[in-house]
């Protein structure tokens, strides 16, 4: 009896060990990322509905669209160069994120997109100066987006309420606005907000390789069987 | 209360049989293997997760189809597999790569990257990961992997990031990749900022004085 109670122990003690040992998988899927800023980043916004769609134009007059943006991961702003005070700050952020992204091989496929939010005096000289002083590279892939002489000068402004923000025009041209970094996926599914600039910028830069690597099968754990029960329902 | 009966198949003599030390050590025995059953079903239910886990990847059931159907089909195809190493521009660690292996397709590979702080000061890292060609990464399948999760190097620490991995002998089937012979698995490391390495010490007990004893 004493042989079989030292086996259970053994048993027991090995299983313990098991139990307690680190999982064999670390966190490698974009549910794992997503997962992880849930716990940990309190900026991080999860959404799941198609982006608005926009048709605008750069400084050169060259048009961009949503639907030509397909097949990379866009992050997306709204400032306008007047801005005195948080629109620099976000612009500088947005900056280090391209610079941080374009180290590594998702160079080629993501998109860093600003869109005035003052076409009228937003011309396209101010838009051409405005990227390098930032830290924004025009020459690789970030582009800063205008609506253009045709369209009604509130069209991006509008576009900027479809993606969740409140416009206060102050009577000497000051806008007040919210700040908030957009991220939609390479199917054009808004999939991500990140709120003000309180956020950690290797953690937006680590959700957008999660995007770039999502089509990539990972080795997925299994459901539970609480889960396996409950989907039965 | 089990002292009157008797004992089959018991050496004892019956006056001992009846004793009171005898009835205490049957009880201390009887509550010691209670004991011990309940400390193996709690630790089997631990375990549950982890045990099924293997399971799964011994057999192939329940979704992890994709490592055990992998290793008994291995094709005669073979490919190379490069491993990149960076850092961003942000991050003072050294960062090597481990050397490029061949392997049969559905055979499982595990190498080590390096990383060493030559810093006196820790820092906490994330990596991000690519595979190229782009279109590859699909029949790329990492099975452990340290992108993603922070990783702390002290001042002059080194440490090995393993990763395990196979190439899916379904890429045979993609005329887009039949000439591909060589796939590039790229990390960079990031630097996470004084703000998430003091978040991480104190939420993993790390404190700032033993900090400092290893900075000496």
């Amino acid at each position: 009896m004493k042989s079989l109670i030292r086996l259970f122990a053994a048993t027991a003690a090995v299983v313990a060990v098991v139990a307690l040992a680190p999982p064999i998988a670390s966190a490698h899927s974009l549910k794992d990322v997503q997962q992880d800023l849930f716990d940990t980043e309190k900026y991080f916004e999860s959404r799941n509905e198609p982006a608005p769609e926009f048709a605008l134009q750069d400084a050169d007059g060259n048009p961009v669209d949503l639907e030509g943006l397909q097949g990379k991961v866009v992050v997306l702003h709204f400032i306008y160069a007047g801005c005195p005070d948080v629109c620099p700050l976000h612009a500088d952020r947005i900056g280090e994120i391209q610079e941080m992204v374009n180290e590594t091989p998702m160079k080629d496929r993501m998109q860093f997109i600003t869109i005035t939010t003052d076409p009228e005096r937003d011309t396209p000289e101010v838009l051409e100066g405005y990227g390098p002083v930032h830290g924004l590279d025009p020459s690789t892939n970030w582009v800063f987006l205008t609506s253009g002489p045709d369209k009604p000068e509130d069209t991006t402004r509008k576009l900027a309420e479809k993606f969740g923000h409140k416009f206060i025009v102050t009577e000497d041209g000051f806008q007040t606005h919210s700040v908030v970094t957009h991220i939609i996926d390479q199917n054009g599914q808004w999939v991500a907000n990140f709120h003000g600039l309180g956020f950690e910028p290797t953690n937006l830069v680590l959700f957008i390789n999660g995007l770039t690597n999502a089509n990539v099968p990972h080795h997925e754990e299994p459901a539970s069987l609480w889960d396996r029960l409950r989907s039965l329902f | 209360m089990h002292s009157n009966q008797h004992l089959p198949g018991s050496a004892l003599p019956e006056g001992r049989r009846n004793s009171p030390e005898f009835s205490l050590r049957r009880k201390r025995r009887t509550a010691a293997m209670l004991a011990a059953l309940v400390l193996g079903m709690v630790g089997l239910s631990f375990a549950a997760v982890p045990l099924y886990r293997l399971f799964c990847q011994v057999t192939g059931y329940g979704g992890t189809t994709q490592v055990a159907t992998a290793a008994p089909e291995q094709s005669e195809r073979r490919i190379t597999v490069r491993f990149d190493a960076n850092v961003a521009a942000n991050m003072a660690w050294a960062f090597s790569a481990p050397k490029p292996v061949e392997l049969a397709l559905g055979e499982t590979g595990l190498v080590a990257y390096t990383g060493r702080n030559p810093t006196n000061r820790p820092i906490l890292g994330t990596a991000t990961y690519n595979v190229t060609p782009a279109q590859a990464g699909v029949y790329f399948n990492k099975i452990q992997c340290f992108c993603f999760t922070e990783q702390l190097l002290m001042p002059g620490e080194e440490k090995e990031f393993p990763v395990s991995f196979f190439v899916d002998p379904a890429i045979e089937d993609d005329p887009d990749l039949a000439s591909v012979t060589t796939i590039t698995l790229s990390y960079t490391f990031f630097d996470k900022g004084a703000e998430a390495l003091e978040k991480y010490m104190a939420s993993h007990g790390i404190k700032a004085a033993e900090l400092k004893d290893q900075e000496r």
